[in-house]
């Protein structure tokens, strides 16, 4: 059967906690490994947010967890099972996959039904899931003519029709505005606030930082770190900042530390600390009878985070080409 | 099941394709009907060796003119899945029947029904074609039982080539190649063999199977051991589409 070939069993058990169990999956595309003996769970009633750069893995893990691709090797279990052995798999889980399209000759309300029909779902679903993502007004367009964030609306709005108690979605901000964005955001919170379970990709860190509770985030297939957001940013060195009329004086004694980084920070009497507890910084000046003016500590955001943990750059400003006929 | 088929026939009626290949069946069985008609009729046609439509075996040859719906019901067939892989409607679907068979079956039984739809109107547009010239000569269309069951014969055929292109266009991914490659194989690939092998056409899907539903005489196989044959092909078609659907990763 699919199900025991798209995900296979290795006698892997789901804790209660976990609404997704991914055991040591590799997937290959010819030779390209896509995903490389991932394992991470996900647990039940937050907001798990999947992140990784453009070809991490994370679309691919997601096909696989929803029986869409098959593993050349582990498990990915829904609810501790494989997606295909779940009985009445779309009342157990909703899913948005970034691939996912809808015939354009179809309005969204026939989608919809067509899909309700298929899932046995009673017809009143409809309308409860296209006022739950607010696209009422316009489900009887054909979709050919919804913008990209309006197609994001129908895709959730299908994911929700079983009711699930876990939703799996791809990038679901992608194509949205602000007000579109924020809106998911609290769709998101509200919906995990009931008790249920999402597991979302996307790269809108700053988006990201605000919804999850915890993240996972891969790399070339790899993961790179799993767990509360918190601890993913303190993961990445924290930076002190401090003024002192005495900088040169106060750079040399906090040098002197061992595993210390200090530099310029950005001003003449501004020093940025790395590898040092605010505390002994303080410590240090007070030995030294040197006087402070600031002393702040400032946590790595999620994009620093990220950006130190999948070892990518902050680009720098974009080149501007000169105007046309500009000399040199 | 029968509610995945029902999905599935939803799926076609909620698009305008099918409304397109309707009207091709219609025009294309009208336009060879009045055709037949009209040169039968003629001396022209009467030097050629065709003769007028008089009797009731005349009234059912033209009704089994309407197989023409076959080639429509093919490609309708032929699209059913490749479409929601053009479209990417695909994993919608395997999401909510994961186990992936039952959604092939479905296409091909739906795709099988609309055919049947589809050879029964290309069956009954000769027939009415026919009844109106009789009425114009003042005179009623010879007719039996034997002209409905031609165009049931038409149907049946007609079912027999959506449904396996629903199978062969399960195997494939891209949709002009599952298109191009069912009617190639119908509209030529079938001719061209048949004119160098005579004795092979009697198994073709097309020019053997389907016409010897409707006509007999010459090499064809009996109705009943077309049927039987047809039922084969379909089978060998169904499974190599569910095995393809089941061991292929969707995007």
């Amino acid at each position: 059967m699919a199900g025991d070939d798209r995900s296979r069993v290795s006698g892997a058990s789901t804790g209660p906690d976990s609404a997704i169990e991914v055991s040591n999956l590799s997937k290959r595309f010819g030779g390209v490994t896509a995903v490389r003996d991932l394992s991470f769970s996900v647990p039940r009633g937050q907001v798990t947010g999947f992140l990784g750069p453009n070809g991490a893995g994370k679309t691919t893990t997601m096909r696989v967890m929803l029986g869409l691709a098959a593993p050349d090797e582990g498990t990915a279990l829904v609810q501790g099972r494989p997606y295909a052995d779940l009985d009445d798999p779309i009342r157990r889980v909703g899913a948005v996959l970034e691939s996912t399209g809808f015939h354009p000759g179809r309005t969204g309300r026939g989608h919809l039904r067509l899909a309700a029909r298929a899932a046995r779902i009673s017809p009143d679903r409809v309308d409860a899931v296209l006022d739950q993502v607010a696209m009422h007004e316009v489900a009887d367009r054909r979709v050919r003519g919804y913008s990209s964030g309006m197609r994001q609306r129908l895709g959730l709005a299908a994911a929700l029709l079983g009711d699930p108690e876990l939703l799996v979605l791809d990038e679901p901000a992608n194509g949205l505005d602000p007000a579109g964005v924020a809106w998911l955001r609290g769709f998101l919170r509200a919906f995990v606030g009931a008790g249920r379970t999402v597991l979302v990709s996307s790269h809108q860190l700053a988006e990201m930082a605000q919804t999850a509770d915890r993240l996972v985030v891969i790399d070339r297939g790899r993961l790179i770190r799993d767990g509360p957001v918190g601890s993913i940013t303190s993961a990445v060195a924290r930076e002190v900042l401090v003024r002192s009329p005495e900088a040169a004086r106060l750079r040399a004694a906090l040098a002197s530390e061992a595993g210390v980084g200090v530099s310029a920070g950005g001003s003449a009497d501004v020093l940025s600390v790395t590898g040092m507890a605010i505390e002994r910084v303080g410590e240090i000046a007070a030995a030294e009878g040197i006087v402070l003016h600031e002393l702040t500590a400032r946590e790595a955001s999620l994009e620093e985070a990220f950006l130190h943990l999948t070892g990518e750059q902050l680009a720098g400003p974009p080149v501007v080409p000169p105007p046309p006929g500009a000399g040199p | 099941m029968i509610g995945l088929i029902g999905v599935e026939l939803a799926k076609v009626r909620t698009t305008r394709l099918w409304i397109g290949l309707l009207v091709g069946v219609i025009a294309l069985a009208g336009l060879g009907a009045v055709a037949t008609l009209a040169i039968a009729d003629s001396p022209e046609g009467l030097e050629a060796g065709l003769t007028p439509i008089a009797g009731v075996e005349d009234v059912r040859d033209l009704v089994a003119s309407g197989s023409v719906a076959g080639v429509f019901a093919l490609v309708l067939g032929a699209v059913s899945m490749t479409t929601e892989h053009r479209h990417r409607t695909l994993a919608g679907t395997f999401l909510v029947t994961p186990r992936r068979w039952p959604i092939v079956v479905a296409k091909v039984v739906g795709s099988g029904i609309i055919g049947f739809a589809f050879g029964v109107v290309g069956g009954l547009v000769p027939l009415v074609a026919v009844t109106v010239d009789f009425a114009l000569e003042g005179e009623g269309v010879p007719f039996d039982r034997s002209v409905a069951i031609a165009v049931a014969a038409v149907g049946a055929g007609s079912a027999f080539s959506g449904a396996i292109g629903a199978a062969v266009g399960a195997a494939l991914r891209s949709q002009l190649i599952a298109v191009l490659s069912v009617l190639g194989w119908a509209l030529v690939v079938e001719s061209l063999v048949g004119a160098i092998v005579p004795a092979s056409v009697r198994w073709f899907p097309f020019a053997g199977l389907t016409n010897a539903l409707t006509q007999t005489g010459g090499d064809l196989l009996s109705p009943a051991g077309a049927a039987l044959t047809m039922a084969g092909y379909l089978a060998a078609a169904l499974a190599l589409g569910v095995a393809i659907t089941m061991a292929r990763d969707v995007g």
